[in-house]
């Protein structure tokens, strides 16, 4: 627990430390931390390290180049982790894009996105019958003069009781909207903005974990206060056995490859894991995206509703015209 | 993880209801071949996947008795005329020229005069000043609107600095908005050139 | 320097609760469409009592109550006469073209003609509305310093002018709506498998244009062309850059065959992205109606 706290306390004065822009290798940046953190609370002196950290020997990333850089900001920083123990190993340090981790947290286009990825797919299945579509209600009650009592037509009249509804739900109702292609990348990029800022963003080297067994994933998120719901993200299709075999068993842990990457799953679930691959590939179209040479053109759905039908379609009218006996009268 | 599976195969084959039919959905016939292909590349697969312990089964193959001429020659050489006509997909940077501003009056952004100011306004993807002027209709008619976007740092001292400056070009009231969430400024009236005329000086 | 707004923003969302599904919300000032008027006691939807305003039966648009209406009693003039079906060229000045070349969207190292200039993504263009290509207007002809191989489809006499006077050439072609489709989004055509089109002839209306050598026609006799250039930098006042000892000669002199769409690429060949590479039918019939004008 004392060397979660370190790095608690390390990470804390990371996020503080962002002036030099020049790559240090880890070493020094770790030891320019340790300083750093002195000031704030007592922890161990730079030079007990390397002896702290017996994995900080490893060969470690210290740099990685980005492209389209800006002059307005810096470049963010964050821990590279493995996942083969409890406390895992410090891989190195990595710079992230600031114009997909640092944009100004758009809570609106978070909402936008949430509510279209809650409304596109949504069905209203109401239905209540008009007054033609009711049983019965085709005489009329009463005679119009003589009875004293008020004119009616139809005792489906919505003014009746067990009348029809006059402007009822007439479902089913699609309620599929596309939102613009502009506001989908720019709510990934302020969701992992947020996650960011708020240290719910991690990143692995990789998904390989030494059991499968769901105890150890557990543990690990426990150790490293994940909190109940992990989202991890990886580049490929077909995720490594223990890790897939593992969130499978755990409630409110998921794993998606990097194309299913969305604004919803990341706001509900706490903890966003990525291994590196799937970092650079999401970096990497975020980027492509903002800088693009494309022409937003107007959503065109290329399903048709042969895509969805259950049989092939029958050419009814002439099965009618020739399966009736010809020349009869 | 197992319901991510489930939902996949269900979202392919949600008009029959048929999720047993489903799991066998590569052979089913009324799941159009685009859907089909959808849930392949969307199943996360394990060694416990039900979907991959079998191969798929192929379909029937078309009879084609039609006699269509299929003889070609294929060439590799001559893709690089294909690879010259297809677009770029990310904007490519500025090229250095000898001089500024270049023979259209484009001027690059100056780092030694912008970082004087505490604000910076920055280039747009297509490495132009982020300066738009609109018409638009308020309750009593049409009104020119000047935008300037993607604003940083303290957008409120560009805010005054811009006012003072029109209105001593123009000798009007300047009325001016600013909205932080979307870090820009809107000024009434046909102010764009001077706006421009404006940020070029500060070396944005 | 920091950018305080996001910095401040940033820091605030680090102090706060974690963004979650529950506690994210559109801005204030966003407005909503609300349904009006669904209450008990409305009944006239804001549309007051009876009439005309009420049944949404207005007369109809230039109908003067009986009277003989202006659009009949006074001629007409036709500037939309035949809207529909006319040839529309949507306009690039100079200065946009200058523009792309200094900012690298634009490469002069090859033969500059519609596919570079909507490959730029900065042009508006669309074959269902009509539109049959490019048209090079004036402005921004006295800064243009390109020297390219350019071919557009409609143009006037000062930028073929300036083109000419900064040592490029210029050719004025027609293309019909299949192959603008093609030309507008080559990797949208390839993709779908389809073989590259061939061109069609110019209509009747249109054959004058395109064989005129004072607007550079493709169909123009070459040596008129020569002659009108010079006759043309008289006219002007400017030294013709002699082309025959032009380093990028070749370049400038680049031209597509009438038939022809795509610079090196033959109409009836077949693009395969995927294993990259190009498939060249040898079917008679077939090349007998892509290599010749019907």
């Amino acid at each position: 627990m004392a060397l979660a706290k370190l790095i608690g306390s390390i990470l804390k004065s990371v996020s503080h430390q962002h002036q030099s822009k020049i790559f240090l290798t880890t070493t020094v940046r770790l030891q320019q931390n340790a300083e750093f953190s002195d000031t704030q609370g007592p922890s161990e002196p730079a030079e007990d390290l390397e002896t702290a950290f017996p994995a900080l020997e490893t060969p470690r990333m210290t740099s990685r180049t980005l492209r389209f850089p800006v002059d307005h900001t810096y470049p963010r920083l964050s821990w590279v982790e493995s996942m083969d123990t409890y406390e895992g190993t410090k891989l190195g340090m990595i710079d992230l894009h600031p114009d997909v981790f640092a944009i100004y947290p758009r809570i609106d286009v978070l909402h936008k996105n949430v509510h279209w990825q809650k409304m596109y797919r949504h069905i209203d299945y109401n239905f209540e019958p008009s007054r033609a579509e009711m049983p019965g209600g085709g005489r009329k009650p009463w005679p119009q003069k003589g009875t004293g009592r008020a004119r009616h037509g139809s005792c489906r009249s919505p003014l009746w009781i067990q009348g029809a509804k006059a402007h009822g739900p007439r479902g089913p109702k699609s309620y599929f909207y596309m939102l613009s292609r502009y506001d989908r990348a720019l709510g990934l990029r302020a969701a992992l903005s947020c996650k960011y800022a708020q240290n719910d963003l991690v990143i692995v080297d990789s998904f390989d974990i030494p059991t499968s067994e769901p105890e150890y994933l557990q543990e690990l998120t426990d150790v490293r206060f994940w909190g109940y719901s992990v989202l991890f993200v990886d580049d490929t299709d077909v995720m490594p056995e223990n890790i897939a075999v593992s969130v499978s068993q755990i409630r409110g842990f998921n794993i998606l490859p990097a194309y299913g990457l969305n604004v919803f799953s990341m706001l509900k679930h706490e903890t966003l894991v990525l291994t590196l691959a799937a970092l650079e590939r999401i970096e990497g179209k975020l980027l492509d995206e903002v800088h693009t040479t494309h022409r937003q053109e107007k959503f065109v759905n290329t399903l048709r509703p042969e895509d969805f039908r259950k049989h092939p379609k029958q050419d009814t009218t002439m099965l009618k015209s020739f399966s009736a006996p010809i020349g009869n009268n | 993880m197992a319901a991510f599976v489930s939902a996949a195969v269900f979202r392919a084959c949600s008009r029959c209801g048929n999720l047993a039919t489903a799991f066998a959905a590569p052979s089913v016939k009324h799941v159009s071949r685009k859907v089909q292909a959808g849930i392949y590349a969307r199943l996360l697969s394990t060694s416990q996947n039900p979907l991959l312990q079998r191969e798929p089964a192929g379909e029937a193959p078309v009879e084609n008795n039609a006699e269509y001429p299929t003889d070609y020659e294929v060439s590799y050489s001559e893709f690089k005329y294909v690879e010259q006509v297809l677009p770029r997909p990310t904007v490519p940077e500025v090229p250095k020229h000898e001089s500024y501003p270049t023979p259209s009056g484009w001027f690059p952004p100056n780092d030694e005069l912008r970082s004087q100011k505490p604000y910076l306004v920055r280039r747009t993807k297509n490495h132009m000043l982020p300066v738009y002027s609109s018409l638009k209709r308020f309750y009593y008619g049409m009104n020119h609107l000047v935008s300037v976007k993607q604003i940083e740092g303290d957008i409120w001292v560009l805010e005054s600095e811009l006012r003072d400056f029109l209105k001593k070009k123009t000798g009007l009231s300047i009325r001016t908005q600013v909205h932080e969430v979307y870090k820009s400024i809107y000024i009434r009236g046909e102010h764009a050139a001077l706006v421009a005329e404006f940020l070029l000086g500060c070396g944005m | 320097m920091a950018s305080k707004v996001t910095e401040r923003a940033l820091n605030l969302v680090k102090s706060m609760p974690r963004v979650g599904l529950g506690n994210i919300k559109d801005l204030p000032t966003a407005t909503y469409k609300k349904q009006v008027n669904r209450g008990r006691r409305q009944k006239k939807k804001g549309r007051g009592d009876k009439g005309q305003g009420s049944r949404n039966t207005w007369d109809p648009l230039g109908y003067e109550g009986g009277q003989r209406p202006l659009i009949d009693s006074v001629p007409s003039e036709k500037y939309y006469g035949q809207y529909a079906i006319r040839r529309q060229y949507p306009p690039i000045s100079l200065l946009e073209l200058q523009r792309m070349i200094d900012l690298d969207r634009v490469d002069v190292t090859k033969p500059v003609d519609i596919v570079s200039i909507c490959n730029t993504g900065l042009f508006k263009f669309e074959v269902a509305k009509n539109h049959f290509g490019v048209n090079i207007t004036e402005e921004g002809c006295d800064v243009f310093a390109a020297k390219i191989n350019l071919e557009i489809q409609w143009t006037s006499e000062l930028v073929i002018a300036a083109v000419e006077k900064s040592g490029g050439t210029i050719t004025t072609r027609y293309y019909d709506p299949q192959c603008l489709a093609a030309l507008f989004n080559p990797l949208a055509h390839f993709k779908k498998g389809l073989p590259i089109p061939k061109c069609k002839l110019p209509p009747q209306d249109a054959l004058a244009y395109y064989s005129d050598p004072e607007f550079r026609g493709y169909l123009a006799d070459p040596e008129k062309i020569l002659l009108a250039r010079e006759k043309l930098a008289q006219k002007y006042g400017y030294k013709l850059p002699d082309l025959g000892a032009d380093p990028v000669k070749d370049l400038l002199l680049m031209r597509k065959d009438p038939l022809q769409i795509f610079y090196g690429l033959e109409p009836g060949w077949i693009v395969n992205l995927k294993d990259r590479c190009i498939l060249k039918p040898k079917d008679e019939d077939y090349l007998r109606y892509y290599y010749n004008v019907h």
